[in-house]
């Protein structure tokens, strides 16, 4: 471990809020009454489409804008109404927001000046953030002299260097290609491991939020959808939107036709399945059945599963580790992905073969349709 | 091949004119060309202290017979006295008296037998000649070749020089005060309030100079709209009202008035590009408002500041039609005084003088400014 600063003005702080809305019109809310709570030390990912509140939310939560009611409390205070200088957060922006003007040193340097620190420990701080972040040495170098991985890395230190009580991060690795993305996917991990601030980290891809995040709070239409570690978020998502936002889902059209003591449902092609019912009330009631590409099995092993179906494969991507086929039930026009992990063994199904699919009852999960209908309208 | 037009337009518009003007600020071949014989035979003099010879008196005798038959003494006369007063008078009597055959010159008047005369009258065949140059700055080249300063009274130009130079720092500093609030409000305005202040910016443009010009005049003349508010008003009396206009400071306001979009508009570019991130960082970061503006906003926009600055700055330097219409005595700038030579005094060896350390001084300006505010030292 490097050592750290010895003055440790400021431990991590939870967040909490409540109530928030954000009106800009007086009519209309993009973000309509959120309740959260971060826990010190934490790192929560807000998740969510564009439009859907979470950029409104970062900005009061960075004090650039006023919530139209409710409150934010850091710790014990309320920092609903403070500006932004004074909240003692450090923000990292998509686009890195180094000052062009100042050397890599100055930009470290900027946030401890304001705050009073002297020489020497401006000196020391600097140099433990750049060893922090692995970048030892471009002190004196130009934002602009450096790849963007590197400014987004110093970025990151400067917005730690004063050890804040919040560190927000707007979509830190947007403007990254992939490969520079998952490298500082792991850069931040290991920065919260080491440092345990408390993180609210905002963006729209969720392979980022489930890598990261100790738990994942879903936006939509200005509301939180979810708030849940990942596997949760993953494995049982308690809304349609969840379920389609977050990894590759199958949506199947249904209509529920029992639901005690067993859930059954009625598919296109006039077939029977069984899936977990959620939030489903009414016998008849308009619902989808949703099943993962990966849970969603094809050749030998379907005859132990609980529900199959038959279907006409209509198209096949080799992918080499994993098969994925493109299949429409039989009888519908409801097309379903399977995607199998490829063992060598099994043969490759070609186009326009006949094919069974099965899953597991408690693979698939059934949700009413007004949910989604709902979320696709934003 | 496609810029062959407008590189012919420059060169014939551009290069042409200036190069002209450089070269009649050292060129004089006037008095040359009125004393041919004289010239050529000065040429071979350089005995300091002495006379020059025979030949050349007579040489001098004879171009003045010449030019008394063309009646071109005058000019002659006109030209010479602006070298050295009291020439007009020596000159116009000699060639009355040389009508007379055998007068010798040294007969005619006692200042032809001075060598000093003679040193004048070389210095005046010269064709290159640093003389109006050396008036430009207010120095005189004495007969013997050193040089002084003019006499107390002459010295009028590097006084003008330094009342243009003031003059254009003032209202650059006055726009510089003015202008970046408003260029601020202008970059972060969006939709219809963009283009109204736009407008209010640009509107200027579309009048005649002239016309706005006169406006002013109306408005801060002695009986004008601003002096008539005030004494109706009953916060002056009748006879304190404001002398604003026909000197320095009529100059000033109106040249401020007319210069200030100059500095708005390329400012409120740089402005604009400038992300609105770097600014919220700096606040995220710990930057109160002041210390943002300092260290953050205002270094950022610097190459604004100093484009927009330098370009009032340098259309000041030459400004002519607003200080001619309300500048009166005291706001006349060294624009003016080359136009008197030009249209007045016909002095334009003196007016090329003069617009050549015009042109020395914009030169300077833009090399200063482009050190100070180079380009690469701010890259977005």
């Amino acid at each position: 471990m490097m050592s750290q600063p010895s003055t440790e003005n400021s431990a991590s702080k939870p967040v909490t809020l409540r109530s928030i809305v954000k009106s800009y019109d007086g009519k209309t809310a993009v973000v309509k009454g959120i309740d959260l709570s971060v826990a010190a030390g934490e790192f929560l990912t807000i998740l969510g489409p564009s439009g859907s509140g979470k950029t409104s939310l970062l900005m009061m939560l960075a004090g650039f804008e006023l919530p139209s009611s409710g409150e934010i409390r850091f710790g014990d205070s309320d920092v609903s109404r403070l500006p932004p200088h004074k909240r003692n957060i450090g923000m990292v922006f998509q686009h890195y927001a180094l000052f062009p003007h100042m050397t890599v040193g100055q930009n470290l340097a900027f946030p401890l000046q304001v705050r009073g620190y002297d020489q020497v420990e401006i000196a020391r701080r600097v140099a433990w953030a750049l060893e922090l972040v692995r970048l030892a040495g471009v002190e004196s170098r130009r934002p602009a002299q450096l790849s963007g991985g590197q400014q987004q890395r110093i970025a990151v230190a400067r917005a730690l260097i004063f050890r804040p009580e919040l560190v927000l991060m707007d979509e830190p690795l947007g403007a990254l290609d992939k490969q520079l993305r998952e490298q500082m996917q792991e850069e931040i991990a290991r920065l919260h491991r080491d440092l345990r601030p408390t993180v609210i980290y905002v963006t729209h891809d969720q392979s980022e939020a489930i890598a990261l995040s100790d738990r994942v709070a879903v936006f939509d239409s200005g509301r939180i959808s979810q708030i849940a570690p990942p596997r949760e978020l993953y494995e049982a998502p308690a809304s349609a939107f969840v379920a389609t936002f977050i990894g590759e889902n199958n949506r199947i059209p249904a209509k529920a036709v029992d639901l005690c003591p067993f859930a059954r449902f009625v598919i296109p092609g006039d077939r029977f399945v069984s899936a977990v019912p959620i939030g489903i009330e009414t016998k008849g009631a308009d619902c989808c059945v949703m099943v993962r590409p990966e849970r969603l099995h094809f050749l030998a092993c379907q005859q132990e599963l609980a529900n199959s179906i038959d279907a006409v494969v209509t198209g096949v991507t080799y992918h080499g580790d994993s098969i994925r086929i493109r299949a429409e039930i039989t009888g519908s026009t409801t097309e379903l992905i399977s995607r199998q992990a490829n063992d060598g063994q099994r043969p490759v199904p070609r186009i326009g073969e006949p094919i069974l699919l099965g899953w597991r009852t408690e693979d698939a999960r059934a949700f009413p349709n007004t949910a989604h209908q709902h979320s696709a309208n934003t | 091949m496609l810029v062959v037009p407008l590189l012919s337009f420059i060169a014939v518009l551009f290069v042409v004119p200036i190069a002209t003007m450089l070269w009649k600020g050292i060129y004089d071949a006037e008095v040359a060309d009125l004393l041919p014989a004289t010239t050529r035979s000065l040429a071979l003099w350089s005995d300091e202290g002495k006379l020059p010879p025979a030949a050349s008196l007579a040489a001098l005798a004879d171009d003045l017979r010449t030019l008394d038959r063309s009646g071109r003494v005058a000019e002659l006369s006109f030209r010479m006295n602006r070298k050295r007063h009291g020439f007009r008078d020596l000159i116009e009597r000699s060639a009355i008296r040389l009508r007379d055959e055998g007068t010798k010159l040294e007969d005619i008047d006692s200042r032809w037998s001075d060598p000093v005369s003679w040193q004048v009258l070389k210095q005046a065949t010269e064709v290159i000649t640093p003389d109006h140059l050396l008036n430009a700055l207010d120095l005189d080249r004495m007969p013997d070749g050193s040089i002084n300063r003019q006499d107390e009274g002459r010295r009028i130009y590097l006084r003008l020089l330094g009342r243009t130079i003031l003059v254009a720092a003032i209202v650059t500093c006055i726009c510089v005060v003015l202008g970046y609030p408003f260029a601020h409000i202008l970059a972060a305005a969006k939709g219809k309030r963009r283009t109204v202040l736009l407008f209010v910016v640009l509107l200027p443009f579309w009048t005649s100079l002239l016309v706005r010009t006169t406006a002013w005049i109306v408005l801060l003349q002695r009986q004008g709209v601003i002096n008539e508010l005030l004494v109706s008003a009953g916060i002056i009396a009748d006879r304190h009202r404001f002398a604003l206009i026909y000197n320095f400071s009529g100059t000033i306001i109106t040249m401020v008035y007319v210069l200030l979009p100059f500095f708005v508009l390329p400012l409120q570019a740089v402005m604009r590009g400038i992300p609105g991130q770097y600014v919220k960082a700096a606040a995220s970061l710990g930057g109160s408002p002041i210390r943002v503006f300092q260290r953050i906003y205002l270094p950022m926009t610097m190459p604004g500041v100093a484009a927009g600055a330098s370009l009032v700055f340098i259309l000041s330097l030459g400004y002519y039609v607003t200080p001619a219409l309300v500048g009166g005595r005291t706001g006349q700038l060294i624009s003016n005084q080359i136009a008197f030579h030009i249209q007045s005094s016909l002095n334009w060896g003196l007016a090329a003088a003069l617009g050549t350390i015009l042109l020395a001084l914009v030169a300077a300006m833009c090399l200063l400014l482009s050190r100070f505010a180079g380009q690469g030292r701010i890259t977005p």
